[in-house]
């Protein structure tokens, strides 16, 4: 079993609102609260995630735990995002 | 002088009755992870220099240890290299003979990746010692 990068349009096509260039970090907060870490002053979240069954992203639940790192830019808006099979901790 | 065939068997067959006598037998593996384990590749695509904090937490996701306020980050996981089989035939237990693996990232002021390192070995069976090791890079390792 090992950590593996997912294909981060899996992200976009079940969480509708994640695109990089488009979603700021306000709609993330909105959405999913507090991220579970921080890194550089906020710059990149990692939020723990589980896939339901229909490909959903749930911050509750257990099988997989799923990293979905997200990286801002200087003006809050996403810039890249990734999910990582086995990336928690 | 050669040693015979026939007295080699015999020496196999008596270390290997000792193991059996003494209820333990232990058998060698193709090293493996146990539990969750980093893709050497996946790690190995991180060249310092060339990446930066971003890059490696978008493809390794969360690190085990944030030091130094994330001027080092270190992801842990636990190889197997073999089992010791203990115990009677009816009731033998396999216990997995382990080291730790650690990868520690060193980044600079401007989050770009200084050093990557990968040690191992039950040298560092207590994370501390490989916390001080992915620190004090230059630290002469201490044998106890």
């Amino acid at each position: 079993m090992s950590v593996q990068r997912l294909d981060p349009l899996l992200v976009s096509r079940y969480e509708g609102f994640i695109w990089d260039g488009k979603t700021t970090k306000r709609e993330v907060h909105d959405r999913l609260g507090l991220a579970h870490s921080e890194y550089e002053k906020g710059r990149i979240l990692i939020y723990y995630v589980f896939l339901k069954e229909d490909g959903r992203m749930d911050l509750q639940g257990g099988g997989t735990c799923h990293a979905c790192v997200l990286v801002f830019d200087e003006n809050n808006v996403l810039e890249r995002h990734s999910l990582v099979k086995h990336g928690c901790q | 002088m050669a040693v015979s065939e026939g007295r080699m068997k015999f020496g196999a067959a008596l270390i290997l009755g000792a193991f059996l006598f003494y209820g333990c037998l232990p058998l060698p593996t193709i090293p493996h992870g146990l539990g969750v384990v980093l893709d050497k590749e996946a790690f190995e695509s991180l060249r310092p220099g060339e990446v930066s904090r971003a890059d490696v937490l978008l493809a390794l996701g969360e690190p085990r240890h944030r030091l130094e306020k994330d001027r080092f980050l270190m992801y842990e996981w636990t190889v197997a290299y073999g089992y010791v089989i203990v115990g009677g035939p009816c009731q033998a237990l396999p216990i997995p003979v382990t080291a730790p693996h650690y990868l520690c990232l060193e980044f600079g002021l401007d989050s770009s990746l200084l050093r990557r390192e990968h040690f191992r070995g039950s040298l560092y069976a207590n994370p501390k010692k490989a916390i001080r090791k992915c620190i004090c890079a230059d630290q002469p390792e201490e044998i106890e």
